[in-house]
């Protein structure tokens, strides 16, 4: 009996690296080598220990998505924080679907300074209907001489995500995709990030103006890293620590903790609608 | 004509000649149309085809004829297949247009290849000058006229000579008109006659430029599918690319044309930024739209052809080419040229500063080959307000609710959302530029006060609110109107008198 099993199993085995599957699952294992060189870091120790090797791979796929549609401008922020810790000079080539150019617009060159990209880097390409971006995008991952490709539309399905990580391992290019959520496909994706907009801390320069850019980003995926509970919705001004709140800071170009935020220090009551405690004394003489 | 039937007849005559008559209105677009495709087609013979009048085609064949065999088997080739398409054509092959008109419209023979060369000159003269005069491409009246004079072929006008010719026209008692009239019916037998015989230059006019490169290829089996283009397109392509490369230059725009058997014509268009003619890369553009050639009935003759020629120099081989997969490693260039080839044009582009100071105007899509100098302009740059990091094509309408008239708003529905803004920053004011946008005449120019707001969920928006600067110009018009700073000036201080009316949210930050 146990002859048998042995025997079948061998012969499967044989089998498969015979009709060559065998070398395409082999692939995974190729995909977990790392070098130190080729490691891609948020900046923060308690994000970067949950990845594998500390540090995201670069030559491969990421994806980075919203918690709900209405955060995917927070999505896009994350994604350009991302790629500013790659700290590359080369073109970042960013192919985005009409209709999410519709939807959340196009790359503003003058607000991309925040995260400290400089806009000659970057090179759009507007794919038109959704049906053309893989195509694009595996165009532009063959491209020699380019720091990241990000390629911004609907969530691929595992097939197309797989071709896109073989492609991006092979030519030793960076790719993250950027898409709103859906639960529907599985992916060949490293990582997966979801992030949500936070009310950030305050501008030291403006108190009163909008504050830093923050998220609160969970890890729903890493593949070799140290698993991380599922999250589907991100409850506002929840304080767990978990999804972690970050900032970006604008003069280091990095990520940073941001400290909790209490719910008083945003609502600030408003000038006007505080009750008048001033001198009571006038006010009684002007009546008296 | 046997049947008593002219051109320019009545109908009714017509019809009591033959009851039977058939009657087809004549439609005189849809035969130019006809005529224009059939010329297109033509250009499987030669590039050089020209329209002549709304009947004739005239094509150049110098340098093609042996591709199909030689003149004979060229008019041979063209009959079999015009007759197949249903025309019954008359083809006059001559060295010159004068001459193969004339075969063409009065030979006997439905073809007629005229001897060339000067040992058979005396045959060729034979040949003409048998024909009628009709042959010479001459007013109805003025061959009325050599009629009447005996003169009825062409051997008869060419015998006389040149300077007796008008002589011959002029009747005795001519007055003032009818002597200039016998000199120009003079001047322009003669001048056909020079067309005929080649003294006079007659140039074509060719309905497509021709282009210099090219390469023609016969199938010996029609092609009837795109597996079968690919293979045609591999034949020629070394071809052109062997003659760009002698001639040390590349191109920028390829076409590949299929020639069908019906009588269509299909091509497919490549366009590159940059000129090339490396002929993987353009093979690697071709492929993706082989397909988009629709071969019908079959493929029987294929051109590929290079426009935009630009002279480059000869590039230094690469001994690392032939290891590396041309499809693997490509330039930014060529990313561009493949989805523009695929996708459309323009879709791949850079952002390029442009100097003004309304949002959407200040950047533009530039080519990616043009070198853009964000460096130089961020050392120039005003100092603004922090701008989103997104902006809309088109600002997107929103209802807000704000404290004040001209105060920060408190809640906006944008989407169909209701969003309460918890920290505002602003207003910036932003003016039309006013040498565009007719501020002076306060036409359509809109002030805009810009507001940098976030949200309870953190979301940042970037809203204005917009407002024409009426009353300015109706209570305190400008003390001068060339002044358009004071203009400017008085906007901003005159802030009262602006009616604001509509909120837009133009970015994401």
């Amino acid at each position: 009996m146990r002859k048998s099993a042995g025997f079948s199993l061998s012969a499967l085995k044989a089998f498969m690296a015979q009709s060559g599957r065998g070398a395409s699952l082999a692939e995974p294992a190729a995909n977990d080598s790392h070098h130190a060189s080729d490691l891609w870091q948020t900046g923060l120790a308690a994000i970067d220990m949950h990845l594998p090797a500390a540090g995201l791979d670069r030559y491969a796929v990421h994806e980075v998505e919203p918690f709900s549609t209405r955060h995917m401008q927070a999505a896009s922020l994350f994604t350009l924080g991302l790629l500013a810790r790659l700290r590359g000079t080369q073109p970042v080539l960013w192919c985005h679907t009409s209709s999410h150019i519709r939807e959340y617009g196009r790359p503003y060159a003058f607000g991309l300074e925040r995260f400290g990209f400089d806009p000659a880097q970057l090179v759009l390409g507007d794919v038109g209907p959704d049906r053309n971006l893989p195509f694009a995008l595996e165009e532009a991952l063959k491209t020699t001489g380019i720091t990241a490709v990000v390629g911004e539309g609907f969530r691929p399905d595992f097939t197309l995500s797989r071709r896109l990580s073989l492609l991006a391992r092979r030519v030793k290019c960076p790719c993250i995709l950027l898409s709103p959520p859906d639960g529907q496909h599985g992916s060949a994706a490293l990582t997966r990030w979801r992030v949500a907009a936070e009310p950030g801390p305050k501008d030291a320069n403006d108190p009163k103006g909008p504050g830093l850019t923050s998220w609160r980003v969970a890890l729903t995926r890493t593949r070799g890293g140290i698993p991380l509970p599922a999250i589907d919705t991100v409850l506002p001004l929840s304080t767990t620590p978990y999804p972690w709140r970050i900032t970006w800071d604008e003069e280091t170009n990095c990520f940073t903790e941001a400290a909790p935020v209490s719910r008083r220090t945003l609502h600030e009551p408003r000038e006007t609608s505080r009750p008048d405690r001033t001198n009571p004394s006038i006010l009684g003489r002007a009546t008296g | 004509m046997e049947a008593g039937i002219w051109p320019d007849q009545k109908l009714a005559d017509a019809r009591s000649i033959r009851p039977d008559l058939r009657v087809v209105a004549c439609d005189i677009q849809a035969d130019s149309h006809e005529l224009e495709a059939l010329a297109r087609w033509m250009m499987r013979y030669s590039p050089v085809v020209a329209l002549n009048g709304n009947d004739s085609l005239l094509l150049d064949i110098a340098g093609c004829d042996h591709l199909f065999g030689g003149e004979a088997g060229l008019i041979h080739d063209m009959l079999k297949k015009l007759d197949e398409l249903g025309f019954s054509p008359r083809i006059g092959l001559a060295d010159t247009v004068g001459a193969a008109i004339a075969l063409s419209h009065c030979a006997p023979d439905q073809a007629t290849i005229l001897p060339a060369g000067s040992r058979n000159y005396d045959a060729a003269c034979t040949t003409l000058d048998a024909l009628p005069v009709d042959a010479l491409r001459l007013d109805m009246e003025q061959i009325i006229m050599l009629r009447r004079l005996g003169l009825k072929k062409i051997g008869d006008l060419r015998t006389i000579p040149r300077v007796a010719l008008e002589r011959r026209f002029r009747e005795k008692d001519a007055g003032k008109t009818a002597r200039k009239r016998s000199h120009e019916t003079a001047r322009s037998v003669q001048m056909r006659l020079d067309q005929l015989s080649g003294e006079l230059r007659e140039p074509l006019i060719p309905l497509v430029p021709a282009a210099r490169f090219r390469a023609v290829m016969n199938c010996p089996y029609p092609a009837v599918d795109f597996v079968a283009v690919g293979h045609a397109l591999d034949w020629l392509l070394p071809k052109l690319s062997t003659q760009l490369e002698k001639a040390r230059s590349g191109a920028r725009h390829f076409r590949l044309t299929g020639y069908r058997g019906d009588g269509e014509t299909r091509f497919v268009d490549v366009r590159l930024s940059m000129p090339t003619r490396n002929r993987h890369k353009i093979s690697r553009l071709f492929t993706d739209r082989l397909e988009q050639i629709d071969c019908g009935f079959g493929i029987d003759l294929f051109t590929l052809e290079a426009f935009g020629i630009t002279p480059i120099d000869a590039l230094q081989y690469d001994s690392q080419a032939a290891a590396r997969d041309p499809n693997e490693s490509v330039s930014l260039a060529n990313f561009a040229d493949t989805l523009a080839n695929r996708i459309g044009r323009n879709v791949v582009y850079r952002l390029a500063p442009v100097t003004s100071h309304v949002p959407e105007r200040a950047q533009r899509r530039a080519c990616i080959a043009t070198a853009v100098d964000w460096k130089s302009w961020q050392e120039a740059k005003p100092v603004w307000a922090p701008r989103p990091t997104r902006l809309f094509d088109r600002p997107e309408e929103a209802l807000v609710t704000a404290e004040l008239p001209d105060g920060p708003p408190l809640q906006f529905v944008w989407r169909r959302v209701l969003r309460k803004i918890i920290r505002a920053r602003g207003p910036e004011r932003i003016l039309p530029e006013w040498w565009h946008d007719g501020l002076r005449e306060n036409t359509g120019a809109q002030i805009r006060d810009y507001y940098d707001v976030e949200d309870e969920e953190g979301i940042r928006y970037w809203i204005y609110r917009a407002g024409f600067a009426a009353g300015d110009k109706n209570t305190t018009p400008p003390a001068e109107e060339s002044d358009i700073a004071a203009l400017a000036v008085q906007t901003i201080t005159s802030a009262k008198h602006t009616t604001f009316s509509n909120w837009y949210v133009q970015g994401l930050f």
